[in-house]
């Protein structure tokens, strides 16, 4: 497996798994070189790296090591810092506590290297570059830890470790031999930083992890109760609260889901989808009501709860304010909303958007999609004039009455009637999309036993926009030396 | 049914054309003859990354369907006009010049102009050229007050950009201004688009009212409809997108190619007029052909009141009597006569002039003679005709070539002939340092406006097809990449299934299939113009009004847009000026060496035919020797055994893809060596003919080696004409990318023979050689011009190898060799190398007074000249200096570049080591600093002691960092020992043949020199590793080397293989290889490899 960026042009791996690192390849190599490094047999699967997901990994991983102390740090790229101060007592030692942590990360599926030490430098220094995964360095031993680790365990940037190693200071233990004095004319003050820091000379602190609380609020009845009416105060007593969490956090909600405790022990649930993150609450209510009318309770409701399941950011947006002569709301909030209101009447898969796409086949000229999938985006696009406003599902045969191949159409018979043609204009030449085909044959590629059936581009086709005498504005088309016609779409 | 159609009063409504009076089809296909017509408005793939046919291709379409005339308008370039004109020529048909222009204050509506006479040709190229000069490169900007200014005499047809669209109408009028109605017509397009006969309808309409005619086009893109897929490709190219993104930036349709006339009378049957006006048109532009291009040779160079032949003779005498001192050769004389006769007949002597005036700039170095020189004057410029032009005496006379026509058979119609009717093209290397002083000259005595580089044509190889084709199918980028990489799994234009399936695709795939058309298709296409290498246009008049120029990518530079070719095929004069790397090595080795013996030493002057010489080159011993220095040319000179200078000649020649692939090799060497007897022809053969291929092939006992001797071939053998000769060298040279034009001559060449009595296989033998010169052969007259240098260079080695080598490392980077061998090698043959030293060293490497060589400053990567400059000018006037600060005061040069000096452990003269120099450096500041801050930092030497220690290995670790090369030890000797445990010999017993026997299984291991995998041996790669004692010469199959890739592709190789040993030559056949990088760790050195 590689994770790979594009750097101007060229694809270069960024992390490798662990076969592929046997196998020589290094992160900042060209995906090609790694590919050749890699035997036959191992194709590599290779996806583009995505950092932030990194990020997001590493702090669900942080907020997972709350369990050890209440004070944890992400430490970017790859690492944790997990302040065990005062907590080695809960869980034994602290060599047992450095065993528990690395037992429960392999469980996560992750390989490990732990160091306990009384410094966040230290710690960071020889869990990088000590001789074993799992190591403590006893307070007021720091230097000897420190002693035989390479520069680099410093956390000095590349310049500064470079040109240490130039002057051949290659170990913590060359530089902590010299004055401090000459190393300060001499290398980045970045350096004596980083080694007072390391021998805690100096303090240094981490921005720890605080870990966000789901938004949920829950009421239990004293006793269970089927009085719809105080189910329903609660109800929009719970929203009005959750609304209130999303505007502390600055969030909307795009998935809600309410769920009523039953007697006995079970539980019914309401979900809701929202086309865009909202925190409305009025409009979330009004959605949300009818699905709670609609949910079917056997016996008493003993609770009442709303978790908002899916939370997102909502995209800050400017509105005309009512005093300035505007309504305060804004075309997409409005787009959004109504979009939220038809789903949740007709069901939401009834609820389609229609997105013009460049392509000159009148077929392919436009996608649709779920409404709710993604917001409802109010673009013209462009669309080739000239378009029937409706375009049949499939194009109906017809036959058609014209004195030359190439010539206006005379007269037309279909869906059963024959009309007269009273203008006519056209041919209108459309070819296919050739490179979704087979290129016609000729030999090459060479043959293989199941390429024999080629699939050679369709022949392209003529429309005409023709009117019957009853006024009827049609497109027909014919394919391109062959004989057949058909209507494909209508202007109304 | 007909149903009868009532008049409608929808506006929608038009009568479709066919409905209007005009010709009916069948009326038209019954008459013979079509009916007239002629195609304006065609772009061509010089239109680069639009056009999808070849100009060539789209002037054969329109003679074949009778058009009557056809033009070429592509955007803002008469790049594509020549080749048009020549296969317009081919063909019988009228071309029609022209230029599609887009103004920039014209959005709706762009222009084809067409000259009809010379001076408004003169006057687009004019045109064209402001626009160009005043855009970056490969753009063009025009506003419509250029054309006007430019609009004398060119004919105007302006097309919409949307086909027959209305919002053009005001550009029309604009338009109507700078053309009278009479000049100017629009154009009409019905290529089948939404509503065509509405639009020509209300553009005819538009037209009647402003009194300008409609002109029938197709607007042509593409020569067959077949093209369309490409002329997409193309867009997507253009564009940077894949075909499913590019939507509308694609046709609708495959329309825009020639259509047969009657077609064209069918579509405009409502608009007969707008046929006729193309007619009218045409007729109008046949004032004007590219045949009358006059060109002018520049007048200048001749003193007033002498004819240019009058003075080329008596320069040549006079030189001529000079160069052999008053007696010249009756052989000479009687080709310089021959020759003034042919350069008077076809008025080539202001050509020779030109180069002459050139030569002479060379070599007084850009001093007027009688002035004193500037200071630091570097010489003059060495510099050499190469190629064809050594066929000529009058060059040699004249010192524009170095061969003396005494000392080879000379083929001046190699260079000349009548039957070409081209002008000759004269090569002419300079000193590759210096050569830009050549063409700043010929800028300041022809300034701008008549010298320029002509232009090379990039076109589409199979690797940048395959790179843009894939990307335009939408493949990924890492695939597209490993289909550029690897062109395995395309052979003789299709896809391998089984290759492709190895790549992890399915070679069903339609994507596929339309990857290996496409790129056929696109193969050969241009791209873009780039500048040619050297080659300089002169004119006497303006050259701006014979073919646009435009900027180059580098500045100060501009370009024609037409390459050699067209250039050949227009008449124009061309000098090539090139550099070469070795003639400035030469001149610096030639100076260090004066300045020791105090006594001019030449090229000329070089003691000829010097037998230590020859014996060090029997030796191969020939690191940094011009041209021999390759593997392939060392392994081959043990064989050849130089002895003479022509065997030089052929040794240059031999070992080419040319002789390689004709199998003329070893026929050679095994004639030379007296193994083989030169075959007698048969008693048949005519004693004439005898004679001629006894004197033709005789030289090279009986194998053709060198071009001139096929061309005489096929003169003497064939009964082929000398001109005919030289089209068969073109077919030759264009074999690979023209196809099969090889054959014909190669039937007419064998039954030539045959007609003579020669026997049908020694024929045919003749014809598979001269196949193989198509791929790279020599001229005789090319390879003496380069065995002058090699031998000239293999003598300076010889007698002076420190100057040489220092003069190698001075003009790097040249040559085979990193300087690191060089140096090694220098120091095999007993100089003593002396490293970088900051008070000892100029930036240049030097020769001390007692033959050491020392490094320079220029070998310390990272340091600039400036500051090497002031610290050698510091060590000038001060003397010694005791620290380092001192000098940095002095010198005023930036700490950075002594911190770099000090990393190249160049301060042994203070006494301080790599690492304590480095560590003082590191107090020094760019930035300013208060006043006494670094004075009170005195050396600190209680630091000093506290630093840890450093290997030797990391000494040569780091020697190698900074200056690519070290002298205290070879990397390979400190893993000597573990190399030894695993068996691995030394490289220097592979010398020795007791220890290292013919069949013997050995390993040898060194750090890899070169890795060179030659185009006439695809299965073969040769790999030279080197350690501590001495190199090892690696064949490796290509099965073996797939195998073990990742060893293969490793600094330090550890190899397994068979001793093979054939006259003195010792190669190991590899059978097993692993890496021994580990065994180098950080020591990073560089293999040079040649694919």
């Amino acid at each position: 497996m590689l994770l790979t960026k594009a750097v101007s042009g060229r694809e270069v791996v960024v992390r490798r798994c662990a076969a592929a690192a046997k196998a020589g390849v290094e992160p900042g190599m060209d995906l090609a070189h790694a590919r050749s490094l890699l035997p036959a047999r191992l194709a590599p699967a290779v996806e583009p790296h995505r950092p932030e997901c990194d990020a997001a990994a590493l702090h669900r991983l942080a907020a997972n090591a709350l369990r050890y102390s209440p004070v944890v740090a992400a430490d970017p790229p790859d690492g944790l810092f997990i302040d065990v101060t005062g907590t080695e007592r809960l869980h034994g030692s602290e060599r047992r506590l450095v065993t528990l942590v690395a037992a429960r990360f392999e469980r996560l599926g992750f390989g490990a290297r732990i160091a306990a030490a009384s410094t966040c430098g230290c710690a960071w220094a020889v869990a990088h570059f000590g001789k074993h995964a799992l190591c403590g360095v006893p307070h007021g031993c720091e230097r000897d830890g420190l002693r035989d680790l390479p520069v680099a365990a410093l956390r000095i940037d590349g310049r500064t470790e470079e040109e240490l190693r130039e002057v051949g200071l290659e170990t913590v233990g060359h530089v902590l031999n010299l004055p401090r004095a000459s190393l300060a004319a001499r290398f980045d003050p970045s350096l004596l930083r980083r080694l007072s820091q390391a021998l805690g000379e100096i303090d240094e602190r981490q921005e720890p992890v605080r870990p966000a609380p789901p938004i949920r609020r829950a009421i239990v009845f004293n006793g269970a109760t089927d009085n719809w009416e105080s189910i329903h105060a609660a109800a929009e007593e719970l929203l009005a609260a959750v609304v209130k969490d999303l505007e502390a956090r600055d969030l909307g909600v795009r998935r809600l889901v309410l769920s009523l405790r039953e007697e006995g022990g079970g539980a019914v649930a309401a979900s809701l989808q929202l086309s865009r993150p909202t925190r409305s609450f009025k409009h979330v209510w009004t959605l949300l009501r009818t699905r709670l009318e609609r949910l079917c309770v056997r016996g008493g409701v003993e609770g009442v709860e709303i978790t908002a399941a899916r939370i997102a950011r909502i995209k800050h947006e400017q509105c005309a304010s009512s005093s300035l002569g505007g309504d305060g709301r804004s075309d997409e909030r409005m787009a959004g909303e109504l979009t939220d209101t038809l789903a949740s009447r007709l069901g939401p898969d009834s609820v389609v958007c229609i997105d013009p796409v460049a392509s000159h086949l009148p077929e392919r000229a436009f996608r649709t999609r779920s409404a709710l999938e993604a917001p409802l985006r109010v673009s013209a696009g462009s669309v080739p004039h000239g378009r029937p406003t409706v375009l049949y599902r499939r194009p109906e045969p017809a036959r058609v009455v014209s004195l030359t191949p190439d010539g206006p159409i005379l007269g037309l018979a279909w869906r059963g009637e024959r009309a007269e043609v009273v203008a006519c204009e056209g041919p209108e030449r459309i070819e296919q999309e050739w490179w979704r085909w087979d290129p016609p044959g000729g030999g090459r590629p060479r043959r293989t036993a199941s390429n024999d059936r080629r699939r050679p581009p369709p022949p392209a086709r003529d429309y005409y926009a023709v009117q019957t005498r009853s006024g009827r504005w049609l497109w027909v088309c014919r394919q391109v030396g062959g004989g057949r016609w058909f209507v494909h779409g209508e202007w109304c | 049914m007909v149903l009868i159609m009532p008049a409608s009063e929808f506006p929608k409504f038009r009568p479709h054309p066919f409905r209007r009076p005009g010709p009916t089809p069948d009326a038209a296909e019954s008459a013979d003859a079509q009916p007239p017509f002629a195609e304006l408005c065609v772009t061509t793939n010089y239109t680069f990354l639009n056009g999808a046919s070849h100009p060539e291709e789209l002037v054969q379409r329109a003679a074949d369907l009778e058009y009557r005339a056809v033009a070429v308008t592509d955007t803002h370039s008469l790049a594509g006009v020549v080749r048009a004109h020549v296969a317009a020529k081919a063909a019988g048909i009228q071309l029609i010049v022209g230029a599609r222009l887009v103004l920039q204050d014209m959005p709706g509506c762009a222009v084809c102009v067409y000259p009809t006479d010379m001076p408004s040709y003169r006057g687009l190229c004019r045109l064209l050229t402001t626009g160009k000069r005043r855009a970056p490169k490969g753009s063009c900007v025009l506003m419509s007050e250029d054309l006007a200014a430019h609009a004398d005499g060119l004919l105007a047809v302006a097309a919409p950009v949307e086909p027959n669209g209305g919002p053009a109408e005001h550009d029309i009028r604009s338009l109507r201004g700078v053309f009278d109605g009479d000049r100017l017509s629009i154009a009409a397009t019905a290529g089948y688009g939404p509503s065509d006969a509405d639009g020509i309808e209300r553009l005819a309409g538009f037209a009647a009212r402003c009194g300008v005619p409609l002109v029938a086009t197709n607007d042509v893109s593409y020569h067959d409809a077949g093209r369309r897929t490409l002329h997409d490709v193309l867009a997507c190219i253009r564009h940077r997108c894949t075909l499913s993104e590019a939507g509308f930036r694609l046709g609708a349709n495959a329309e825009r190619h020639p259509k047969p006339p009657a077609e064209m009378h069918r579509l405009f049957a409502a608009h007969p007029c707008a046929l006729s006006r193309t007619i009218e048109i045409a007729e109008r532009t046949r004032g004007f052909s590219l045949d009358q291009l006059r060109y002018d040779y520049p007048d200048e160079i001749v003193p007033n009141g002498r004819t240019p032949l009058e003075y080329l003779a008596d320069l040549t005498w006079s030189s001529a009597a000079q160069v052999y001192k008053g007696s010249i050769p009756d052989k000479v004389r009687s080709q310089i006569e021959h020759e003034l006769r042919l350069i008077g007949e076809l008025g080539y002597a202001p050509y020779f002039l030109t180069v002459y005036d050139l030569v002479r700039f060379a070599r007084t170095g850009g001093e007027r003679p009688g002035e004193p020189p500037r200071a630091g004057w570097p010489g003059p410029i060495l510099c050499q005709g190469r190629g064809a032009a050594a066929n000529s005496a009058v060059c040699f006379c004249l010192g524009v070539t170095a061969v003396d026509p005494d000392r080879i058979s000379v083929l001046f119609e190699r260079f000349v002939s009548k039957e070409r009717n081209e002008p000759p093209d004269i090569d002419i290397d300079f000193e590759h340092e210096r050569r830009e002083e050549v063409i700043q000259y010929i800028y300041r005595k022809y300034g701008r406006e008549r010298a320029a580089l002509t232009a090379e044509v990039i076109t589409y190889r199979r690797r940048s097809a395959v790179r843009d084709v894939g990307k335009a199918l939408g493949l990924s980028l890492d695939l597209v990449d490993r289909l550029a990489k690897s062109t395995e799994w395309f052979d003789d234009g299709a896809a391998h299934p089984k290759r492709l399936r190895d790549l992890g695709l399915n070679p069903d795939d339609p994507t596929i299939g339309w990857l290996t058309r496409l790129v056929e298709d696109i193969l050969g296409f241009p791209r873009h113009l780039s500048q040619h290498v050297g080659g300089f246009v002169i004119t006497r008049s303006p050259l701006c009004e014979l073919v646009p120029v435009e900027n180059a990518a580098m500045p100060g530079r501009t370009v024609i847009e037409w390459d050699k070719d067209d250039i050949d095929a227009v008449g124009m004069l061309k000098v090539d000026v090139l550099g070469l790397g070795m003639l400035t090595a030469l001149r610096k080795c030639m100076a260090m060496v004066n300045e020791r013996r105090g006594s001019p030493l030449t090229l000329a002057t070089i003691p000829p035919e010097d037998p230590l010489t020859y014996e060090m080159a029997r030796r191969a011993d020939t690191v940094g020797v011009f041209q021999i220095e390759s593997r392939a040319q060392m392994s081959m000179l043990p064989r050849l055994k130089p002895r003479e200078f022509y065997d030089l000649v052929i040794e240059v020649a031999i070992v080419r893809p040319g002789p390689i692939q004709g199998g003329m090799v070893h026929p050679y060497l095994r004639r030379r060596a007296g193994d083989e007897p030169i075959e007698p022809l048969p008693a048949s053969v005519p004693d004439h003919v005898r004679r001629g291929v006894e004197e033709v092939l005789g030289r090279t006992l009986g194998v053709p080696l060198f071009q001139e001797q096929c061309m005489a071939l096929a003169v003497k053998a064939a009964g082929f004409t000398p001109g005919r000769a030289d089209q068969l060298r073109r077919a030759m040279a264009a074999w690979k990318r023209k196809g099969n034009l090889i054959y014909r001559f190669g039937q007419e060449l064998i039954d030539g023979m045959v007609a003579n009595g020669l026997p049908a296989e020694f024929a045919e033998r003749c014809f598979e050689q001269i196949k193989g010169f198509s791929e790279y052969g020599f001229p005789e007259s090319h390879a003496a011009s380069f065995a002058l240098l090699v031998y000239a260079s293999a003598w300076l080695k010889r007698h002076y190898p420190a100057e040489f080598c220092a003069a190698l490392l001075n003009s790097q980077p040249m040559g085979f060799y990193t300087p690191a061998q060089l140096v090694r090698d220098a120091a095999e043959h007993g100089v003593r190398v002396l490293p970088v030293d900051v008070q000892r060293s100029a930036w240049d490497c030097t020769v001390d007074r007692d033959g050491a060589l020392r490094l320079g400053m220029r070998m310390v990567k990272g340091l600039g000249l400036p500051d090497a400059e002031r610290i050698v000018a510091a060590a000038r006037e001060h003397g010694a200096f005791d620290t380092m600060t001192a000098l940095w005061r002095a010198s005023g040069a930036r700490a950075t570049a002594l911190r770099r000096l000090a990393a190249a452990d160049a301060f042994g003269s203070m006494g301080l080591s790599r690492q304590q120099a480095l560590w003082q450096s590191r107090l020094l500041r760019d930035a300013p600093m208060p006043l006494f801050d670094g004075i009170a930092a005195p050396a600190d030497t209680a630091d000093l002691e506290r630093l840890p220690g450093v290997t030797p290995y990391d000494q040569v670790a780091q020697d190698y960092r900074a200056t690519s090369l070290s002298l205290k030890a070879h990397p390979v000797s400190f893993a000597r020992d573990r190399l030894a445990r695993t068996g691995a010999l030394p490289c220097a017993t592979l010398r020795d043949e007791k220890a290292a026997p013919d069949g013997e299984v050995v390993t040898v291991a060194g750090l890899v020199l070169v890795r060179q995998r030659p185009g006439t041996a695809n299965d073969v790669t040769f790999m030279t590793l080197e350690d501590e004692t001495g190199i090892a010469n690696l064949v490796i199959w290509k099965r073996i080397y797939d195998k073990f890739r990742r060893a293969a592709g490793s600094s330090l190789v550890i190899a397994t293989g068979r001793v093979q040993r054939q006259d003195g030559v010792v190669h190991v056949v590899v059978t097993r290889m692993r890496s021994g990088a580990a065994l180098v760790g950080a020591i990073s050195t560089a293999s040079r490899d040649f694919h």
